[in-house]
């Protein structure tokens, strides 16, 4: 993944944890991109891709979306400090 | 009364004004020629406008789809779908205003969309772009000027409401305080933002007394008969919570220092209304079974319910009060006049800057010479959203229409901007030297992915918006092709910025 994160801080450290952040949110993004891939199959009546109860799916699904969006708006505001 | 726009400023900062203009445009004061000086001079705008300002006309410009429009949503797919879009939606736009971030930076012109599709491209993706963003300003300033008509209408009159004149001294109100300045119109802009917020901040109090978790999350998600479809079809009314954002963008022209007013102010304002949509949705769901928030029945026919907050307030117990429901109302009205204020900010400024650059009448593209604001954009803007508003008379589903195609075009623009990111990225990279989103490549590409994923959810909609929308792009077009691009100008700022890739 080519970065553009904050360069090296004043002691010419780069930012490792913010590094991290930027990996775990793009597998995030591809989490969310793929549950969407598969609620656009579920809503067709692929029946086949059931994954458990219908509540449970939900809960998945939301928790994933609010992760999604919580790490985004970490990165941002993080972004906006520079 | 200078405060006021009343006297023309100095010559000398219009020098300054186009000075900055010709730098962002990437080129050399020395490579303008005089020609060209003289049409900057006589087209600049004012650049006065800091986080605040960018962070209330992100809010603001907003927030009425809190207020009206996402209940739509509700009907035959319920809460929990309801929220799984919206959820979408938020992250959809969280991404998106980060990469719009990055482009508004690199080209900080009043024509958005036409001066990157100009740049990345040709004039005819320009255009596409610039119109698709005009479609999207013109249609939301419509369904916001019939909203918040009705909603004056029915505070003044409950009895015998008059829509229309409401909405006309509404497109009235705003036209004239655009003109006064652009500066004048911020101010006015915070204290309205401050006030829908306060709005919504008294919903949910309010409504909490009568909150149940039964209600947002039943014990089926979704309606059986549907499953996830539910969520698909919620989609297109989920996007009317944030639509229209990316107006922000058109104000980096008159913004200070963009590269750093324009970042700050759009994530600042982006994250504010995901916890807006959110508690939003949460309150009004817990207080009110979803159906009716989404229609009345009326004689016997389903009828779309135009106000749901003023609806859910009038439905609990703490409404029973009718100081509650009148305070309530007479301060939800700073919520759709708040957007509305953004939306004619957006549409005539869209407007402008196509007519500045010859790509629609000429005449759009002048500004007043003592304020600096586009009066006959404004003007132009202002008559047209008035005709929509008489001819909402005859057209029932006026607003519902308003705000599909309204969604449709934005989401037009927004894949064909991040193909435009990509390629000056790669084409261009100094272009971006002072600011770059997060997520460096995934971003764009899931900008474009969920876009596609909430325009594919339209081909499921029972509307005649996909013809409608299509005719308005045939028209564009038609103008564009077989009249505009013979007489393009090349002094414009969008097309200044193009010329290095000439």
């Amino acid at each position: 993944m080519s970065s553009n994160l904050p360069g090296p801080d004043a002691s010419g450290r780069t930012k490792p944890l913010l590094m991290v952040l930027e990996v775990v949110t793009t597998a995030c993004l591809l989490a969310v991109v793929l549950a969407l891939a598969w609620i656009t199959l579920m809503a067709n009546d692929t029946e086949s891709l059931r994954l458990t109860s219908v509540q449970l799916e939900v809960v998945i699904v939301v928790v994933l979306l609010l992760l999604a969006v919580a790490l985004v708006s970490l990165l941002a505001l993080l972004h906006t400090r520079r | 009364m200078d405060a006021m726009g009343d006297q023309p400023p100095p010559a000398g900062n219009l020098d300054a004004v186009v000075n900055e203009v010709v730098a962002e445009a990437h080129l050399r004061p020395d490579e303008l020629r005089p020609e060209e000086r003289a049409y900057l001079k006589e087209h600049a705008l004012k650049r006065p406008l800091r986080v605040l300002d960018i962070w209330a006309l992100g809010v603001g410009v907003v927030i009425t789809g809190a207020y009206f429009g996402w209940n739509l949503g509700l009907k035959d797919n319920g809460p929990v779908a309801m929220l799984v879009a919206s959820l979408v939606v938020c992250l959809l736009y969280l991404i998106w205003v980060l990469a719009l971030s990055e482009l508004s930076v690199a080209m900080p012109f009043a024509g958005g969309p036409l001066a990157y599709g100009r740049r990345a491209a040709d004039p005819s993706l320009g255009f596409v772009m610039g119109w698709s963003m005009f479609l999207e300003c013109q249609f939301a300033t419509i369904a916001t000027a019939l909203a918040t008509g009705g909603y004056i209408a029915f505070l003044v009159n409950p009895e015998t409401p008059s829509n229309v004149c409401a909405s006309l001294l509404v497109v009235l109100v705003f036209f004239l305080l655009h003109v006064v300045g652009v500066k004048e119109q911020s101010s006015v802009m915070v204290v309205m933002t401050y006030g829908a917020i306060l709005g919504l901040v008294i919903f949910w109090i309010a409504t909490a007394s009568n909150f149940s978790w039964q209600r947002v999350w039943p014990e089926n998600p979704f309606p059986p008969q549907k499953g996830w479809k539910a969520v698909l079809d919620a989609v297109p009314y989920a996007l009317w919570w944030l639509v229209m954002i990316e107006t922000v963008a058109l104000a980096a022209e008159e913004a200070h220092e963009p590269h750093r007013t324009i970042p700050r102010g759009l994530v600042w304002a982006q994250l504010t209304l995901v916890v807006l949509v959110v508690l939003t949705w949460l309150f009004a769901c817990g207080a009110m079974d979803s159906q009716e928030l989404a229609v009345d029945v009326v004689n016997g026919k389903e009828e779309p319910v135009v106000y749901p907050l003023a609806k859910v307030v009038g439905h609990i117990p703490a409404g029973r009060s009718a100081a509650v429901v009148y305070g309530f109302g007479v301060i939800a009205l700073f919520g759709l006049t708040a957007s509305y204020h953004g939306m004619v900010y957006g549409t005539s400024r869209q407007a402008f800057a196509l007519g500045r650059a010859g790509y629609l009448p000429a005449f759009l593209g002048r500004v007043h010479g003592r304020r600096r604001t586009p009066v006959l954009a404004l003007l132009s803007t202002s008559l047209i959203t008035a005709g929509f508003v008489i001819a909402g008379l005859w057209f029932r589903a006026a607003i519902d229409v308003a705000v599909l195609v309204s969604t449709l075009t934005a989401l037009v623009w927004y894949i064909l901007a991040m193909g435009c990111l990509a390629v000056l990225r790669r084409r261009e990279p100094q272009l971006f030297r002072n600011y770059q989103a997060p997520l460096y490549r995934s971003l764009p590409l899931a900008v474009v992915l969920l876009s596609a994923f909430a325009a594919y959810v339209y081909s499921g909609i029972d509307t005649k918006v996909v013809p409608l929308t299509a005719l308005l792009y045939t028209l564009g077009l038609a103008y564009y092709w077989f009249w505009a691009q013979r007489g393009l100008v090349k002094a414009a700022p969008e097309e200044l910025a193009a010329r290095q890739t000439w």
